[in-house]
């Protein structure tokens, strides 16, 4: 095996030693926390493949709990504001607004020491150096899976506030799917109302979306997936319409705290084509076929070989079951 | 990789006297080579232009190439000097047309290859492509899949008989088989 | 046109054959044009798959330098050079742990860069590059200074382990009508936070890209 040279920092023979894993837990632990708790307005780059797009994020912490606005700087003007009650996406170039509305609090699994611990199951933490972003010091974390299903992160946190300040997606080859990057970041002691306030809304079109979570358990599905990897529970199941589709479609969402992939099933439309392929987009990938009359889709930051092996072990459950779902 | 074993064989060939075999390196390449240099330069057929002289220099240096990179790494910086520099001379030169002539020194591809740039002499990729993912969309599963997890995600026979856990022999016929279905359709539109 | 031969083309365009039939492959291509247009088409696929398929395919530009090459002159280089050995065996399957990291390390020894961030002087300058890249240069020598490449460890991407450019396959029948269900889960993704901007900057992404 080679020897590999690392900075100064790293030692080869560290490689998830207690000390260099303990330590990278713990920078993570700071780096969830610090996504919640502070105040910080930034400039970041997302690039992947030949796709390069910037947003700004603004991040309020007041009274009423974290807000959120992100706008896109690049492309089309959009914003998408996030409370504790609600997410809204303004989209400029078709004049609509949507509101999403529902506890996303429930969801917001980073802020917790556990999540960081259910992650630490599967995948392997470690300290891989120092580097510099947007002119601070950071430490470079690697997240890598302990299986071959899944992708490898690498977090860049700023030592002093411990936000991340660049991130990037790695496939099991070692190609980058995907990068984000701070090119500028600031941490006010008070940010005013005036800048957390949305664009312009007048005359828009709005749209409220209220999901609908009848299904509390994967036992209520007619569906079950057989093959998941190791630590991939149920996040939630409810049913959704979009894409001006006549019947709604049940959506489950699985996470291993880290990655998460979404199963769709439907049923086939008799005047439409079925749809059976593949699409990957950096770090997301998709893949469609089939399956006795309905529709399965399964979108996920995993590779396509994961998403394909999802996607083939969804099964029907034997008709006798008791159900209250889709037809 | 087993891609660039493959590679370094055919360039240790064209070091040895077999110019036949630089041309499966060119055809090999040939597309992903425009596909980059079309990134500097707007117009289709300077881009192919430029991807030819890139080939020629390429040619030309072989002698001094080691194998200390991969074959494509190389050529590929090679293609996008050869493009930075044509978008250069390009807007230094005056826009009339210099008269080339057997006293001439300099041998400019552009003009040599112009008069033989005919429309016809290209095809459109959007048919090309719709064809050959209309076919992929119709193959049996096992074949689409080996096919894509080779093209796609790259992986080796090994790595893909690991995947679908089927034997090597396995993996390579199911390519085989793939490529020839797609080929039954793309072949009426190349000829 | 015999099955066998054109699994072994087949085989070929994968580099999974064995020297001597990788041998018998090339000499097929060489002497047979049918051969050799099917190998021309096989990488057609291939560059189809990963969207690497330039605006305009032109069938002939190979046919082309060939007749350009017939007035170059023969290269004929002694042999006195032998690839390095071994070389690409680390690289051929799904490494873990300290080997990716290992490898990633390596592959910067060799100078590996993203290739963009160099200039090169054409001819001469290109074997002084070769050069250098074989001399195992410590890690810092090899940082660029662009934005993207601030990190030598984790930015090198190692083009050899696969030389396949990996590009999003965006052009498939399936993906205009995949987006709503992709932008559907980069959605409910943005709420749940785990992965914090990452899926607004893909779905921003994802919308602009129609």
């Amino acid at each position: 095996m080679m020897v590999a040279i690392f900075s100064a920092n790293v030692n080869a023979t560290e490689i998830s030693s207690p000390t260099s894993e303990g330590l990278a837990r713990n920078i993570l632990e700071k780096m969830s926390s610090a996504t919640h708790k502070l105040n910080y307005d930034g400039v970041f780059v997302y690039s992947r493949g030949n796709q390069l797009d910037s947003m700004r994020i603004i991040h309020k912490v007041g009274e009423q709990g974290e807000i959120e606005r992100l706008i896109s700087l690049t492309g089309a003007n959009r914003e998408v504001v996030k409370n504790n009650k609600d997410v809204t996406c303004i989209y400029s170039d078709n004049q609509t607004v949507m509101v999403n509305k529902g506890g996303s609090n429930k969801f917001l699994a980073s802020n917790l020491p556990e999540s960081i611990a259910r992650i630490s199951a599967y995948y392997h933490f470690r300290v891989l150096g120092e580097d510099r972003v947007v002119g601070r010091a950071t430490d470079i974390i690697e997240i890598m899976p302990k299986d071959d299903y899944r992708y490898t992160y690498h977090f860049w946190v700023d030592r002093e506030t411990h936000l991340m300040l660049k991130s990037t997606i790695v496939n099991m080859q070692g190609k980058t799917l995907e990068t984000v990057l701070f090119t500028q970041i600031d941490f006010p002691h008070e940010i005013t109302n005036d800048v957390m306030t949305p664009m312009n809304t007048t005359n828009y079109s709005w749209h409220t979306n209220e999901e609908k979570q009848n299904l509390t358990s994967q036992d209520e599905s007619q569906w079950e997936i057989q093959w998941l990897p190791d630590g991939f529970t149920m996040e939630s199941t409810n049913e959704q319409f979009f894409a001006e589709k006549k019947q709604p479609l049940e959506h489950l969402v699985y996470s291993d705290g880290l990655a998460t992939v979404s199963l769709y099933i439907e049923k086939i439309d008799k005047d439409k084509q079925p749809m059976n392929g593949y699409v990957s987009l950096g770090a997301v990938n998709a893949y469609t076929a089939p399956k006795e009359g309905f529709q399965v889709t399964v979108v996920g930051e995993l590779p396509a070989i994961s998403v394909h092996k999802i996607a083939s072990s969804v099964t029907r459950k034997s008709t006798d079951h008791n159900k209250k779902v889709l037809p | 990789m087993g891609d660039e074993i493959a590679d370094s064989t055919l360039v240790k060939k064209v070091q040895g006297g077999d110019k036949k075999a630089f041309d499966l390196l060119v055809i090999k390449y040939q597309n992903r080579l425009v596909n980059l240099v079309s990134r500097y330069v707007r117009d289709v057929t300077d881009a192919q232009d430029i991807a030819q002289e890139a080939f020629l220099k390429a040619y030309r240096a072989l002698p001094n190439f080691r194998g200390d990179s991969a074959f494509y790494t190389w050529l590929y910086r090679i293609a996008i000097n050869t493009a930075k520099n044509h978008v250069a001379s390009r807007s230094r030169r005056p826009q009339e047309v210099q008269p080339i002539g057997p006293d001439d020194e300099t041998f400019d591809i552009d003009d040599a290859l112009k008069e033989t740039d005919t429309p016809e002499n290209l095809l459109l990729t959007d048919e090309i492509q719709r064809t050959i993912l209309q076919a992929i969309e119709e193959l049996p599963d096992d074949l689409r899949l080996a096919i894509t997890l080779r093209e796609v995600e790259g992986l080796s026979y090994d790595e893909i008989a690991e995947t679908m856990m089927c034997p090597i022999g396995t993996v390579r016929s199911r390519i085989f088989r793939a490529r020839e279905a797609i080929d039954i359709r793309l072949k009426p539109l190349l000829e | 046109m015999s099955e066998d031969k054109m699994e072994r083309i087949s085989a070929l365009v994968d580099g999974e054959l064995g020297s001597r039939e990788r041998n018998i492959a090339i000499d097929s291509i060489e002497v047979d044009p049918e051969t050799r247009r099917s190998w021309q088409r096989y990488h057609i696929i291939g560059d189809t798959m990963r969207n690497t398929l330039p605006a305009s395919v032109r069938p002939d530009l190979a046919t082309k330098l060939n007749e350009m090459l017939e007035n170059e002159p023969t290269i004929l280089v002694p042999k006195l050079k032998r690839w390095p050995k071994n070389k690409f065996k680390e690289f051929t399957k799904p490494l873990g742990g300290l080997a990716i990291a290992a490898s990633v390390a390596a592959m910067a020894m060799i100078g590996l860069q993203n290739s963009e961030q160099q200039t090169l002087n054409p001819e001469g300058g290109i074997a002084e590059i070769a050069a250098n890249g074989s001399q195992s240069a410590p890690i810092d020598e090899n940082i660029t200074s662009s934005p993207m490449a601030e990190s030598p460890i984790i930015n090198v991407i190692p083009s050899t382990v696969r030389t396949v450019k990996y590009e999003p396959v965006k052009n498939t029948l399936e993906a205009k009508r995949l987006n709503p269900y992709i932008m559907n889960h980069n959605q409910v993704n943005s709420r749940m936070g785990v992965q914090w901007v990452s899926p607004y900057a893909r779905l921003v992404g994802h919308e602009t890209n129609r």
